[in-house]
């Protein structure tokens, strides 16, 4: 991790090296939670971390509805997800991706949407549909969604993905190393469970060891 | 330093002829449609050009697929538009056989190889952010902070027309940014795999001297020299001796990266 000032501000970023470690780290407690995170070593030698999530929104992208809503986690059986499907109500697949942008020197957050038995991935409006959904409880403006989410190249398989950019991640995990003090070693732990809400990823207590 | 113009407008006057075809399978008229001909510009990018080829063959394709967003391909490899189109071209093109064939779908959108590209503001929107990655490397994102929207519409609308001048009044901003580069934005195409390299390069080398092209590759590729491999940056062959930071200002494509394609002999 570095620190130098800019401008009269820190600058936050987390090498390769560093990313790859903390996400072996990561892999360990989401093998002992069973909550279906896994590393990946890609073909040009990189690791990301990736995970499939069931999701079934009560009526499909009502915002009114958020509150209600369910969550089918990895390991919902297939029948409760049918069960789902027969009543009515339209299941998405999620498929997450951690990576590490070489660019910003920063973890980023790359994922993909699909109805369930479609192979198309959702449209750029219909994600941030569900973006607006699950990030108004954190105060996402809507408004920035041209700068927070737009489809990329995955870094190393080249498939096109959903990503939040990363353009200000320093600048976010700054203001947190202010406000929380948290440690280096748990940097990508405390990103994702700061960005992640906004896409529908939720995280286990236990992955923070200080609580 | 100042920006090189001779070499500037060079680059921006570059072009590719090339032939649009519609996929013969998709033709549902009697009549074949005449093929699209135009001149590509090497900086600019395909989606300029999508409404045209659209408006061009819409009538020999079903009435379903005619609304359906268009997709290219050469040699089986569907062009990835948001790439600009010299660098498509050094990278999967072959000089011999101009003009460039390309063919035109309406159908079965390759969803997991080009990304969806429902409207220009869709393309204007990846062109911001990859000059916003670029000013990241080199700047840590200083100059596209205090950027203007009026300038941000200056760079895509003269991008658009090829006012090479226009674009430059805002670029030279990006370029002399007053302080040393942190890091110069380079990708390196390999042609075999359509592999992409990038790691993050300074504009100096361990003696303190400027780094140069030839450096990075032989630190990126395994066993590189000039027999084994052709190294081609706009169209030309890449001059492997010159500072990596000259060439960032000089020769990078309009969204401000140096995209370089090395091809084996």
């Amino acid at each position: 991790m570095e620190f130098s000032g800019v401008s009269g501000m820190l600058i936050m970023s987390l090498s390769y090296e560093e990313f790859s470690s903390q996400a072996r780290e990561f892999q360990e407690i989401a093998e002992s939670l069973d909550d279906g995170w896994r590393l990946k070593g890609a073909s040009d030698g990189k690791h990301y971390l990736y995970k499939t999530q069931y999701y079934t929104p009560p009526q499909v992208l009502n915002p009114c509805n958020a509150d209600c809503s369910r969550e089918q986690s990895v390991g919902a059986t297939d029948s409760q997800v049918r069960e789902s499907h027969e009543d009515g109500q339209q299941t998405f697949v999620w498929e997450y991706n951690i990576v590490y942008s070489v660019s910003y020197e920063v973890p980023a957050l790359y994922f993909n949407v699909f109805k369930l038995g479609c192979a198309a991935p959702l449209s750029l409006d219909e994600v941030w549909d569900f973006c607006r959904l699950f990030g108004a409880p954190f105060g996402m403006n809507a408004e920035d969604l041209w700068s927070t989410v737009t489809q990329q190249e995955h870094p190393s398989t080249g498939v096109p993905n959903f990503a939040l950019h990363p353009c200000n991640t320093q600048r976010m995990m700054q203001h947190l190393l202010n406000s929380l003090h948290f440690e280096k070693k748990n940097y990508l732990i405390t990103w994702l469970s700061s960005v992640g809400p906004i896409v529908g990823i939720r995280m286990a207590n236990a992955y923070c060891p200080a609580l | 330093m100042s920006e090189d113009r001779d070499v500037i407008e060079a680059i921006w006057s570059g072009s590719i002829p090339a032939c649009f075809k519609l996929a013969s399978h998709e033709c549902t008229s009697l009549q074949n449609p005449e093929p699209f001909f135009a001149m590509l510009p090497r900086i600019s990018y395909l989606p300029l050009l999508w409404e045209k080829i659209q408006r061009h063959f819409a009538h020999f394709v079903t009435e379903e697929s005619r609304s359906s967003p268009i997709w290219l391909e050469y040699n089986l490899v569907p062009l990835r538009w948001q790439y600009p189109i010299g660098l498509l071209f050094d990278l999967l093109g072959e000089k011999a056989t101009l003009p460039w064939n390309i063919t035109v779908h309406f159908n079965d959108f390759p969803v997991k190889e080009v990304l969806a590209c429902p409207s220009r503001q869709v393309a204007e929107a990846q062109f911001l952010n990859s000059i916003k990655e670029a000013d990241f490397l080199k700047t840590r994102k200083k100059v596209m902070n205090t950027m203007t929207q009026g300038e941000r519409r200056q760079m895509t609308a003269a991008l658009h027309s090829l006012r090479t001048e226009n674009f430059w009044a805002v670029n030279r901003k990006l370029m002399f940014t007053g302080e040393p580069w942190k890091h110069v934005p380079l990708r390196v195409f390999l042609s075999e795999n359509c592999r992409q390299l990038q790691k993050l390069v300074g504009i100096s080398n361990a003696e303190n001297e400027p780094l140069t092209l030839r450096e990075v590759l032989n630190d990126w590729i395994q066993e590189f020299s000039d027999e084994r491999y052709e190294v081609l940056l706009h169209g030309v062959p890449a001059p492997l001796e010159a500072p990596l930071q000259w060439l960032g200002v000089n020769m990078s494509y309009a969204d401000n990266f140096l995209y370089v394609v090395v091809r084996p002999k």
